[in-house]
């Protein structure tokens, strides 16, 4: 393999690998059924009866 | 309670054999090496054995055994002994920091001993605040966060105290090694090929209690601060094996040669180097950032989904991010540009962590005005969108022209660690210590008022003044007469900077002391420490850890 050939792949693959597994970071995080979790989840760190300030 | 009475007796005896493994180790590297800075560090890691070995052995058979109910509590002792390392690193590094900014301004000053020397001295002061004061505080502090995250004790009692000990000697070898003149060059990672081997071994086993107690969490998921500590201790791993990858010329000399040459060595090194800024001094920070910020302002973080997304974007982001150091170099311009690209990208998961943490803020300013320590946290949070948006503007190819080599460069890096870093840092010393020595609050709360203003007028007067440094140092450089010669000599724009590095010695002075203020406040208030227990801040998980 000649060495643009091998820089053109790099170029490429690269950003689309990355651009896609930021792409399922994305949908599952902004996924809507899971937003009761997330929500639990902040509030593992904090005291029962504090931050019911916040919906 | 002494540390060795939270030691079962089988722990002890561990910690003996552990402590005289490293008494043999440290008599064989001084044995192999005879002489110089290689002897000395084994005979350092010698006595540190032998006290370690007197230290446990004398207290074999002091204490009783733990109870099964020491389960049901945090394992908190390594988070305080690394606290305290913390500090101690703090004065001592932003001290030589301080003198090495003085020098810059009266260099007639520097002793005529070799060992003075601006360039030894300079590692010293990096070394001991990036390892010294910041690594103490993210390991001390991710030990703390993983407890109470995972809602579980430690995974074991001996390895966080391996990695603390150990580590602490790696940082010390680093700097006494500097000042007798040795160092492989690179910047940041400039021990040599036997105490980065001992680091390898002390960061193994820092993963290995981290993944072995969140293993055992009692909680279904993971906190997102533990992702960022994950990432941390396992990028740095990579980077710090990858980039000393080196052929020692002998086994009994710290002398080596790196197996990388030419451009590739370039790349390497700042592949390294920028993500020892992304790991080491930006992702475990955030872990500090999300866990710390969230229970000081007692309200959840304001979008969890955006911290995740963050997270991701940084991890992906930072590790292309390093080639703009090398703008205007041997190395393909394709690369080069491929690192400037990523680093205006990086903007973007950059100010969502900022802004995810200004925005939980919203709703408790009354908080942040009453309440120096959550301030510390505020004011990190601003400061790292604001040098994060200078980092990837500085990465951008022409502006890079411009500030490469000048003192834009310090000035930006001390805009992320003292206005983000120490202040995070500080934040989360100013909520553990308290907790942890079982008060209320610091013995004196109005020092830490004046540690926040001491800390704030000492970054804004060390940033401005290196800005205009900075500048001025670009612009008289590039600076053509009609006839085409350069308009000013070197030695002029240095002369130019003298006001600036007066400014800057000044600032750094205040900020050093509000560190020191600090330093005093936690020993008055470790020496004041009270019985307060919290009694809701204990595992869910109380099995036995063996």
């Amino acid at each position: 393999m000649s060495h643009e050939t091998l820089v053109l792949i790099a170029k490429v693959f690269g950003p689309i690998w990355m651009g896609g597994f930021l792409l399922i970071v994305l949908i599952r995080a902004y996924n809507p059924r899971r937003k009761p979790e997330q929500e639990r989840i902040a509030r593992s760190i904090l005291p029962d009866d504090a931050s019911e300030e916040r919906a | 309670m002494a540390v060795t009475a939270t030691l079962t007796s089988t722990e002890r005896q561990i910690g003996i054999a552990i402590s005289a493994g490293l008494a043999i180790l440290g008599l064989a590297m001084a044995a192999v090496a005879k002489t110089g800075p290689m002897a000395l560090h084994g005979g350092m890691a010698l006595v540190l054995g032998i006290a370690l070995v007197f230290y446990l052995g004398g207290a074999l058979y002091d204490h009783p055994e733990p109870t099964n109910r020491r389960h049901a509590e945090y394992y908190d002792a390594p988070t305080r002994f690394g606290i305290v390392m913390t500090l101690i690193w703090a004065v001592a590094g932003m001290g030589v920091g301080v003198w090495l900014a003085a020098l810059m301004y009266w260099p007639e000053a520097t002793p005529a001993v070799p060992w003075t020397s601006y360039g030894r001295l300079r590692p010293v002061h990096t070394s001991g605040v990036i390892f010294g004061f910041g690594g103490n505080a993210l390991i001390a502090t991710s030990f703390y966060v993983l407890q109470r995250t995972s809602r579980t004790r430690l995974a074991d009692a001996v390895s966080p105290w391996f990695v603390l000990i150990g580590f602490n000697l790696f940082c010390l070898w680093a700097a006494t090694g500097y000042v007798m003149g040795q160092t492989q060059s690179k910047e940041y990672a400039e021990p040599e090929w036997y105490a980065d081997l001992w680091l390898v071994l002390v960061w193994v086993t820092y993963f290995v209690v981290y993944i072995r107690t969140l293993a055992r969490r009692a909680e279904p998921h993971i906190y997102v601060a533990n992702w960022y500590y994950m990432a941390f201790i396992l990028v740095v791993a990579m980077l710090h094996i990858v980039n000393n990858l080196a052929l020692p010329v002998t086994w009994g000399a710290g002398e080596s040669f790196t197996i990388w040459s030419g451009v590739q060595d370039a790349m390497i090194q700042w592949w390294y180097g920028h993500n020892a800024v992304a790991f080491f001094l930006t992702a475990g920070f955030l872990g500090m950032l999300y866990y710390f910020l969230p229970v000081r302002a007692q309200r959840p973080i304001w979008s969890y989904r955006l911290s995740i997304l963050s997270f991701w974007g940084i991890v992906f982001f930072y590790m292309w991010a390093g080639s703009h150091h090398l703008h205007y170099t041997a190395l393909p311009y394709w690369v080069q540009t491929l690192g400037m690209t990523f680093s205006v990208m990086l903007l973007v998961p950059s100010w969502a962590s900022a802004g995810n943490a200004i925005a939980t803020l919203n709703g408790a300013w009354d908080k942040v005005r009453d309440d120096a320590t959550l301030r510390f946290m505020f004011v990190a949070a601003v400061f790292y969108g604001l040098s994060t948006f200078e980092g990837s503007f500085l990465a951008i190819r022409p502006i890079n022209s411009l500030s490469h080599f000048t003192d834009w460069t310090v000035g930006h890096v001390h805009s992320g660690t003292l206005g983000w870093v120490a202040m995070i840092v500080f934040g989360a010393i100013y909520s553990l210590v308290p907790k942890l020595w079982g008060r209320d609050d610091m013995a004196w709360p109005k020092a830490v008022e004046w540690h926040f203003w001491l800390a704030i007028a000492g970054t804004l007067i060390y940033v401005v003044s290196l800005w205009n440094a900075g500048i001025t140092q670009g612009l008289m450089w590039r600076a053509y007469d009609e006839g085409g010669a350069l308009s000013y000599s070197f030695i002029e724009s240095v002369e130019a900077m003298l006001p600036y590095y007066a400014a800057r010695t000044l600032g750094g002075g205040l900020f050093l002391a509000g560190a020191f203020l600090c330093t005093v406040n936690c020993r008055a208030t470790m020496r004041a420490a009270g019985d307060r227990v919290d009694e809701a801040d204990r595992p869910l998980a109380t099995q036995p850890a063996e």
